[in-house]
């Protein structure tokens, strides 16, 4: 690199910048200065502007809405479970499961939850299933046995872990896998000695993978089809 | 209230398309069947195909990929959504009036046509649908045009009623998003019929509606699914000659107000030539099949409209579905075959798409369900990613598809290793299963085995394209022990034939795919031909099987069978199987799903996605199969169709490819390809004997075959006439 390159790029002087300067006529350095004015009137304007808009921006997005107290969430999702209403059901375990995302009850019972309304079927009007299609309900499942698993791993307690189990086992069951439904119900009973809610689940799948409870053909309705 | 006018589908004489002169034929067949009418009904225009209709109620879909719901037309005059349908009725006939099927066009696109006649004069219909983006992406608009003309020796005057109701007179299905409403506020609002606030129809311009009709400011309540107070006429004095057209539209889901420019302003004749392009279009890119049979035709393209229109989006991607109407929902047994229907077609990208979304549904631990119990899904899923990456082969693909694959296979091994470890009485091979559907009963189901044995070679396939060698050794080593397992198991039943389930107990459904597409068993082994005579012999004279009572027959439950006739070299139990499902399908070769000998299909309204699959996977491996290392040629090509048959741009798992049979003399048969990747052997056809090859490379073998080096392009060989094979 040549001197002359050099102190330009270091912002010295040099010989030529000199000869230039000298050279220069004045109006074109009034005419430097009002644009310098300009562009900083205009930076000015575009950082208040700015401003405004997330001033406004802020003003519009809507504030999360005040958190209910955990108590009034719980009442609401206990009394949809009662009610097997599903729907809101979800809507309020989501809420509990939220308010205290690290609680394990409350993300097995948004597991549980999200099981039992894959499952349901509209009670108003025809018969229909309330997901549109099995993309809907196996997704939902698949959320239920992460949800369950989660709060098993979370739990400190026994009984709560047997429970999680239990409820895991149930979900496998319901979707017909009867392998995977035992190992959870097995795992209950191992750490809560014959967990009422696993073990005669797990007798009744023992006892079916040997020998199958066959349900003669024309018994059965189509009820998936 | 239910309509007063008499529906009777004019029962045509079963009808192909062979002859040219069909039109003339349908006219006498229509001409002799009406009742009632001092004249013929009026011919379909020439571009329609006017074939017999098989079941009781004629029905035809007209859908569009993407479209959450579809159209129903028929039975009878009337079109629907689901929740509005539009009636016709023709008021100036005096005594009877007679509605003939819904037919399709002549190239395969879902126009759907139908006539009325009565005496002196006739309506012809013209229904298209096509999408309108004012109306959303999963939305359409079904533009109706009805014709009249009078054939009087005098003129006379022409009256067609049309009546808004929520739903038609006979089967019909009320789709999932439709709303439950019982009583409607109706109204009037200029063209536009209004119901609850919303457009579900409009009448042409020209229609008059009663002095008492009811209009925004005087609204009218009716109640139930019958047609109510929306009621127009469309009259017209037409000397005799003359001819005089009514539009009327319907979206596929009512439309507020606001958006009735939407609506209204859809000229017929651009819906029309719309939806024509569309279909001639999807058409067009999937493979050429041709045959000098007309009717195998267009079944093949009445097949892939179904495939096409039985389809969602969901996420940017496609979703098979099992049909357009009931079964808007996705079966992993029915979603699979659509993948290789799809693929061997040619309509590559909406096959692998599919393929794609049947992934989605694979749980944590590695195993594929979509409905509770059905544990045939795994496999299922997992055959049906290789179909995808096979046809044509990608390696890309296939390294897409094989994360999942490598779980679905590692959960059928634990499913295995678990049965070993627990002793069970079905060691080695799936647990029990309760499916809710097939063969209805919980057991442990050799289908469910087969279908997890293809799954398991399937995986090893897609590892070997994708270059996986660890993977592959991995799934070679568990598909061998389990294929030896699994024919343990099925020789210790000391079953005739297959059963359903290790038990012994269920109705016959995945037994039968051990042939085909599974390739558990050989296709020539001789359990799969009892099998085959078992289930025939109940559905006897029929052609299909039965599925359940004896009374009940189903269009795809017999298909595997007949692959692995087809494969075990017996073609005419092929060709009699196909005329028998021809002579069961629709006005517009559409497949109800499970109907009665009498006809009946309840609410299991054709066409079935599955049905058209099985049906598009047959035809084109009558002409090119892949099933082994050789590439088997005209396999189910009666001497009929050496007159000019032709496949072209067909997938194959060895390239794509075109291939044309003709018959240059007598007896002289030759088989062209444009690419020839594969060692080739071509089937002769029944009533004939290869006496010498006459190309290059190629030799001759018993008479019945000719074997041909890989690269051959053209073979040549000299035929003698023969009694049919045994």
């Amino acid at each position: 690199m040549s001197r002359q390159r050099e102190r330009e790029r270091r912002g010295e002087p040099g010989r030529q910048h000199e000869k230039r300067r000298a050279n220069a006529p004045r109006p074109v350095l009034r005419k430097s200065r009002l644009h310098r004015r300009l562009i900083l009137f205009f930076a000015v304007m575009v950082v208040g502007a700015l401003g405004m808009w997330a001033l406004v921006h802020q003003q519009t997005v809507p504030h999360p809405p005040p958190p209910f107290p955990t108590a009034a969430i719980f009442d609401s999702a206990l009394v949809t479970f009662r009610e097997q209403n599903w729907k809101d059901a979800l809507h309020w375990a989501r809420l509990l499961a939220a308010a205290e995302p690290s609680n394990p009850a409350w993300v097995l019972h948004l597991g549980v939850v999200s099981h039992n309304y894959s499952f349901t079927w509209l009670k108003v009007g025809r018969v229909r299933s309330v997901t549109r299609t099995s993309l809907e309900r196996i997704e939902l499942e698949s959320r239920a046995l992460a949800l369950i698993d989660s709060s098993a791993a979370w739990t400190r307690s026994n009984e709560q872990w047997a429970n999680a189990m239990s409820q895991g086992g149930q979900v496998n069951e319901a979707l017909g896998l009867p392998l995977e439904a035992p190992q959870y119900y097995v795992a209950a009973c191992e750490r809560v000695r014959d967990y009422p809610a696993a073990l005669p689940h797990a007798v009744f799948i023992a006892k079916s993978l040997h020998d199958p409870p066959t349900i003669p053909p024309g018994t059965v309705l189509l009820r998936d089809r | 209230m239910p309509s007063i006018q008499r529906h009777e589908p004019i029962p045509t004489s079963r009808l192909s398309l062979r002859d040219p002169a069909t039109t003339l034929i349908v006219a006498l067949a229509l001409a002799a069947s009406s009742s009632g009418c001092s004249a013929p009904p009026a011919l379909p225009g020439a571009g329609v195909a006017a074939l017999p209709e098989h079941y009781s109620h004629s029905i035809a879909a007209l859908g569009w990929p993407g479209a959450k719901r579809a159209f129903q037309a028929g039975h009878g005059s009337v079109v629907a959504n689901g929740e509005t349908a539009i009636e016709w009725r023709l008021v100036s006939a005096v005594d009877s009036c007679a509605v003939s099927p819904v037919w399709f066009e002549r190239d395969g696109v879902p126009v759907a046509h139908w006539t009325m006649a009565a005496a002196g004069h006739s309506v012809e219909f013209e229904a298209a649908a096509a999408p309108r983006s004012a109306l959303g992406d999963t939305s359409l608009v079904l533009s109706v045009r009805a014709t009249a003309e009078w054939r009087g020796a005098a003129a006379g005057e022409v009256v067609l009623e049309a009546r808004v109701r929520a739903t038609p007179d006979g089967p019909t299905i009320v789709p999932w998003d439709a709303p439950d409403d019982t009583a409607f506020v109706e109204a009037w609002r200029g063209r536009a019929a209004v119901r609850n606030g919303r457009i579900v129809a409009v009448v042409d311009r020209a229609a008059t509606r009663p002095q008492d009709a009811p209009t925004a400011g005087r609204p009218s309540r009716t109640t139930g699914t019958g047609a109510g107070t929306l009621v127009a006429r469309c009259s017209a004095r037409l000397s005799p000659g003359q001819r005089r057209h009514w539009d009327f539209l319907l979206p596929l889901y009512p439309v507020a107000p606001a958006l009735r420019g939407a609506v209204e302003g859809n000229a017929h004749e651009r819906v029309a030539s719309e939806s024509r392009r569309f279909w001639r279009n999807w058409l067009a890119r999937a493979a050429d099949f041709e045959t000098p049979d007309t009717l195998t035709n267009l079944a093949w393209r009445a097949s892939l409209v179904t495939l096409v229109a039985s389809q969602e989006r969901d996420r940017g991607r496609w979703v098979p579905l099992g049909n357009p109407f009931q079964y808007r929902d996705i079966w992993l047994r029915d979603g699979a075959r659509t993948v290789r229907a799809l693929a061997v077609a040619g309509l590559t990208e909406m096959a692998r798409d599919d393929a794609r979304t049947l992934a989605r549904f694979q749980l944590s631990n590695g195993v594929f369900l979509s409905q509770r119990g059905q544990l045939d899904g795994t496999g299922q899923a997992l055959w049906a990613f290789a179909q995808a990456a096979s046809l044509p082969p990608s390696a890309a693909i296939a390294r897409e598809f094989l994360p999942a694959a490598a779980r679905g296979l590692r959960w059928v091994q634990r499913q295995r290793s678990a049965t070993i470890d627990m002793r069970l009485p079905t060691a080695g091979l799936l647990p029990y299963g309760d499916p809710r559907d097939a063969e209805l009963v919980r057991a442990s189901l050799v289908g469910n085995d087969a279908w997890a044995l293809a799954g398991c070679r399937a995986v090893a396939a897609l590892a070997r394209q994708a270059g996986d060698d660890t993977l592959r050794r991995e799934a070679d080593g568990v598909s061998a022990e389990y294929g030896a397992t699994f024919l343990q198991a099925l020789a210790a039943t000391r079953h005739p034939d297959i059963p359903p389930s290790w038990q012994g107990v269920g109705r016959d459904w995945g037994n039968v795919v051990l042939g085909y597409p599974t390739f558990v068993l050989p296709a020539g082994d001789p359990r799969l031909a009892a099998l085959a005579r078992r289930m025939h012999a109940r559905a006897a004279p029929s052609g299909l099987v039965c599925y359940g009572p004896s009374d009940s027959l189903h269009t795809y439950l017999g298909t595997d069978l007949a692959q692995s006739s087809l494969l075990a070299g017996r073609p005419a139990e092929v060709r009699a199987y196909l005329a028998g499902l021809l002579a069961h399908s629709s006005s517009t070769l559409g497949q109800a799903e499970i109907f009665h000998r009498a006809g009946g299909f309840g609410l299991n309204l054709p066409p079935h996605g599955t049905a058209a699959a099985t049906i598009v996977d047959l035809l084109r491996n009558m002409i090119v199969s892949d099933a082994g290392d050789t590439l088997v040629l005209a396999l189910g090509a009666p001497l009929e169709w050496w007159r000019g048959t032709r496949l072209e741009r067909a997938p194959t798992r060895f390239g794509v490819l075109g291939v044309r049979l003709d018959r240059p003399t007598a007896d002289r048969l030759r088989v062209r390809l444009d690419s020839s990747p594969a060692f080739i052997r071509v089937r002769v056809p029944d009533g004939a004997r290869a006496v010498a090859a006459l190309s290059p490379g190629a030799r001759v073998v018993d008479g019945g075959w000719i074997e041909a080096p890989r690269g051959t392009r053209e073979i040549e060989f000299r035929i003698a006439l023969q009694q049919a094979r045994p």
